[in-house]
């Protein structure tokens, strides 16, 4: 099946650490001799909605009620013979046993293929952890700043500038009065820089715990590969606690180091998952 | 003190294939803006030769010791 | 030594060495063109390199109209500043691509030589000193910059 990934499923897709720890649900397979194999293919058709693991989930689970339909009809007697104990097992017995077979080889053979689709479901469907890569640092800031709506429409009956400078109101107090014009000196034209130093002027710092794969390739070291991977790499330590750290990771070559230790911060993350949920302490 | 010396290959197709010498430890990456600028170049591949994990001392101090000898 | 860098001129595109390839547009035409996309960036270095060869050359409204061995062709930057050559109808894909070779192989030639100049013109603005220049045998050139020391 071809599908049009985004960088970043690529790069887990590409990661063998990431594939073995969503690949765990077929221990429900090899762990129970496909007697809960069933349980496992149903699990991921309900996640993933997909036709074709829906259709493995019924088939196994049909063959699961077919077998302990055949074991509750199956009439094999045991006898003594000479003290010793034989079985005659009857046609439905057979059957059964032969199916189990069949059961576990067609479990264990499908179960790679459900796998396929499993991982590229995962891969672009990846439950994002709550940290402030997926928090506009702006939206924030500007909501705590930002008066209540009834003061804001003066419904109380207050002034809202009584309570809460405008940012024009402090902008105004704060700014002097423009010179006169002239007095204004003419800006000397910058001085010609090469190529290089332009690019690296413009190349902001970027925190690596929280920049996004866009804000990443901002950077020109930073191809489509090299910020997923981070990302995922990221999300694995949950944090990255040093450049030197990102940098072994990513495997990065000196010239990548040179150009990027300058221009990459690591800011500590909180704990995700707490109680108010909040990233930053304004 | 050892000579900090910069070497330079550039072949007829304009790929240019640039070492540092007697440059130790991390002092050496900020050579590689260096090169670039006076190149006017970007850099494509890299990487640390045996010298980078000698700092100074040591190679001080091996300068001592094979002086005494 | 202690760090060893591979650097690629801003006059060449990092493209990889198949980029040099000629692509037919719509081939079943009767007046189908050839055109080749090439690694060469720099105006002034491209034309050097058509001279030297000995392409006649002439500069109309940001495209480079050449001509060698009477075929006749034309350089113009594509999207990203990159210098691609049209062939005129005609011109086989073999022949284009062995004449951009020509013009390819002279521009490295070109860009050794100006990245030669270019070091030896600002290694003392930037506290080094040319200590020894040796041409290999390979036609590379190797340069050995001391780096002045306070």
């Amino acid at each position: 099946m071809s599908l049009e990934l985004s960088p970043e499923a690529q790069a887990r897709l590409n990661d063998k650490s990431w594939r073995r720890s969503q690949s765990k649900w077929m221990l429900w397979i090899y762990l129970s001799a496909s007697s809960l194999g069933a349980v496992g293919f149903a699990r991921l058709a309900i996640k993933t909605k997909d036709e074709m693991l829906k259709k493995y989930a019924y088939l196994f689970s049909g063959l699961m009620f077919v077998l302990f339909l055949l074991m509750g009809l199956d009439d094999s007697t045991t006898t003594k013979v000479d003290g010793k104990d034989v079985t005659q097992t009857s046609t439905l017995g057979n059957i059964g046993s032969a199916l189990i077979f069949i059961n576990f080889g067609l479990q264990i053979f499908f179960s790679f293929k459900a796998n396929k689709i499993w991982l590229v479901f995962r891969a672009q469907n990846n439950n994002p952890t709550w940290t402030a890569e997926n928090l506009n640092v702006t939206d924030v800031a500007k909501k705590v700043f930002t008066a209540p709506q009834e003061l804001a429409e003066g419904a109380l009956g207050i002034d809202r500038s009584d309570f809460y400078a405008t940012p024009e109101t402090e902008r105004a107090k704060k700014m002097a009065p423009p010179p006169p014009p002239a007095a204004q000196k003419k800006m000397p034209p910058p001085p010609p820089v090469s190529a290089g130093k332009m690019a690296s002027q413009e190349n902001l710092t970027i925190d690596l715990n929280s920049a996004t794969v866009e804000m990443l390739m901002k950077n020109a070291e930073f191809d489509p590969v090299l910020a997923a991977n981070t990302i995922v790499q990221r999300e694995k330590r949950g944090g990255f606690s040093s450049f030197e750290e990102f940098a072994n990771d990513l495997k990065l070559q000196p010239h990548q180091v040179a150009k990027l230790k300058s221009i990459l911060i690591v800011q500590k993350q909180t704990e995700p998952g707490g109680n108010s949920g909040r990233v930053l302490d304004i | 003190m050892i000579q900090k010396r910069l070497q330079i290959n550039v072949d007829s197709d304009g790929n240019i294939k640039a070492e540092t010498l007697g440059i130790h430890g991390s002092k050496c990456l900020e050579y590689v803006s260096v090169l670039e600028d006076l190149l006017d170049a970007h850099s494509v591949e890299s990487k640390f030769t045996a010298d980078y994990t000698k700092n100074e001392s040591e190679i001080v101090n091996d300068q001592g010791v094979s002086n005494e000898s | 030594m202690s760090l060893e860098i591979i650097l690629i001129p801003l006059a060449i595109a990092l493209v990889t060495k198949a980029q040099t390839k000629a692509k037919e547009n719509n081939p079943n035409a009767s007046s189908h063109q050839v055109a080749v996309e090439t690694r060469m960036k720099n105006l002034e270095l491209l034309q050097n390199a058509m001279r030297n060869i000995g392409c006649t050359t002439t500069m109309q409204e940001g495209e480079i109209s050449a001509s060698l061995d009477s075929i006749n062709f034309t350089f113009k930057k594509n999207s990203q500043g990159i210098w691609a050559a049209r062939f005129i109808a005609g011109t086989s894909v073999e022949v284009a691509e062995q004449i951009i070779g020509q013009i390819d192989k002279a521009y490295g030639i070109e860009v050794q030589a100006e990245v030669l100049r270019k070091i030896k013109e600002r290694a003392p603005q930037s506290g080094m000193t040319l200590e020894s220049e040796t041409i290999n045998e390979d036609s590379s050139v190797t340069l050995v910059l001391a780096v002045n020391q306070a």
